[in-house]
């Protein structure tokens, strides 16, 4: 072995995996085999999903071919609120280089699954697409602030003890509507998205400010209109 | 068979983390790519031929599941990252010194360089597992040499 490939190994060897991660993928292991049945009928709603985007694309004559290297595109994504151009360049296979006017740098990819659950590489639009698709919810100084399109709401009062919320966004457009959020890592929560809600939670209507209070009837709302749902702190 | 799920982890855990890490360069988005190694490993149906079929399909898996992972970028930032790498208690600076310079490869080399110096892949295996031709693997392992011999002292030529 020579003096490169020690050094390397030395300093790689300190990276560990968190203690209790089998238990968590035990944890998730349990989900998936609870959900497997509709996770089969994700896939071929995806597969419709990204169907029909391969031919819009095509027809606009814009070339995704998956692995060329240099393949630029302007999208629109959703950030905190604030629809933004990035540009999109793709380097590898699924894997896309973003930056946006104000010179914010990073990377996104993305795969799903046709009805025969054979992996497929999203290209820039549906990765953006994916991307509007995720609420996000993000700490602003000492608030908590959920993220949807164009729309947000502080939901800080809403988080309950242990840390997590459970939130339903109500777009006639997204089938993935309801999110556990379930940790914080800086300034911001991870969570995961579903098409059922969680079993035994009750979901409160959010208006931009907050939530609605618990007996006032929820204002009558336009045909296609996006709603906010979520549940109280402690509930 | 499956192998146990704690057996699995127990042997190839922190090296599917290091090759995550390779690539997200952050703590949780390493471990989430792992974990969905793991779910795709006990949802699949693939025969293992031997120990070494088993372990490239588990990088392959988790390399590209780094790759695909859906995290937004913004809404990470440097700040942990630094905090996450003073955490692992280097006993030699230069081990930190080494990290930092491969992280701060182009993510394209940075893959190719870990599964050669610390997986011991050569080339050509490198090449299968990234899907990738051999060539293409060889110039980024030579431009990230160029690259750590010019950042890092002792570095040695190959």
């Amino acid at each position: 072995m020579n003096k490169n490939t020690q050094r390397y190994q030395r300093s790689f060897q300190n990276l560990h995996l968190s203690e209790d991660f089998p238990e968590r993928v035990e944890a998730q292991l349990g989900k998936e085999r609870k959900d497997k049945e509709m996770k089969i009928s994700n896939f071929a709603r995806a597969a419709a999903v990204i169907g029909a985007c391969v031919v819009t694309l095509g027809a606009g004559g814009l070339c995704y071919a998956a692995d060329v290297c240099g393949i630029r595109t302007q999208v629109g994504v959703w950030l905190n609120g604030q629809k933004v151009m990035v540009e999109a360049d793709s380097e590898e296979r699924g894997a896309f280089n973003w930056e946006d006017a104000n010179g914010n740098t990073g990377a996104y990819g993305g795969n799903t699954f046709d009805e025969n659950g054979n992996e497929m590489w999203l290209n820039a639009e549906e990765l953006a697409e994916v991307i509007n698709n995720d609420p996000s919810l993000r700490k602003v100084g000492d608030r908590a602030v959920l993220y949807y399109k164009n729309l947000s709401f502080d939901v800080t009062d809403q988080i309950r003890e242990d840390g997590t919320m459970y939130v339903h966004i109500e777009d006639p457009l997204n089938p993935y509507t309801y999110i556990n959020f379930d940790e914080i890592a800086e300034d911001h929560y991870s969570g995961w998205t579903d098409e059922v809600p969680e079993e035994g939670i009750e979901y409160y209507e959010l208006d931009a400010t907050g939530l609605t209070p618990e007996g006032t009837p929820a204002p009558k709302r336009q045909e296609g209109e996006i709603r906010a749902f979520c549940v109280t702190a402690g509930k | 068979m499956t192998p146990d799920l704690k057996e699995i982890c127990k042997k190839y855990g922190d090296r599917l983390y290091a090759a995550a890490f390779s690539i997200c360069r952050q703590q949780q988005d390493a471990e989430d790519a792992v974990q969905e190694c793991l779910i795709r490993l006990y949802r699949s149906d693939t025969e293992f031929e031997s120990e070494e079929h088993l372990k490239a399909w588990l990088l392959r898996v988790t390399v590209n599941a780094a790759k695909s992972i859906r995290r937004t970028f913004w809404n990470r930032n440097r700040t942990s990252y630094e905090e996450y790498m003073d955490s692992l208690g280097f006993e030699d600076p230069s081990d930190r010194s080494l990290m930092d310079a491969v992280l701060a490869l182009p993510e394209k080399y940075r893959i190719v360089v870990h599964l050669h110096y610390y997986e011991g892949y050569r080339t050509r295996e490198i090449a299968q597992i990234l899907e990738l031709s051999e060539n293409t693997v060889k110039t980024r392992l030579f431009n990230s040499r160029k690259i750590l011999k010019a950042k890092l002292e002792g570095w040695e030529d190959e």
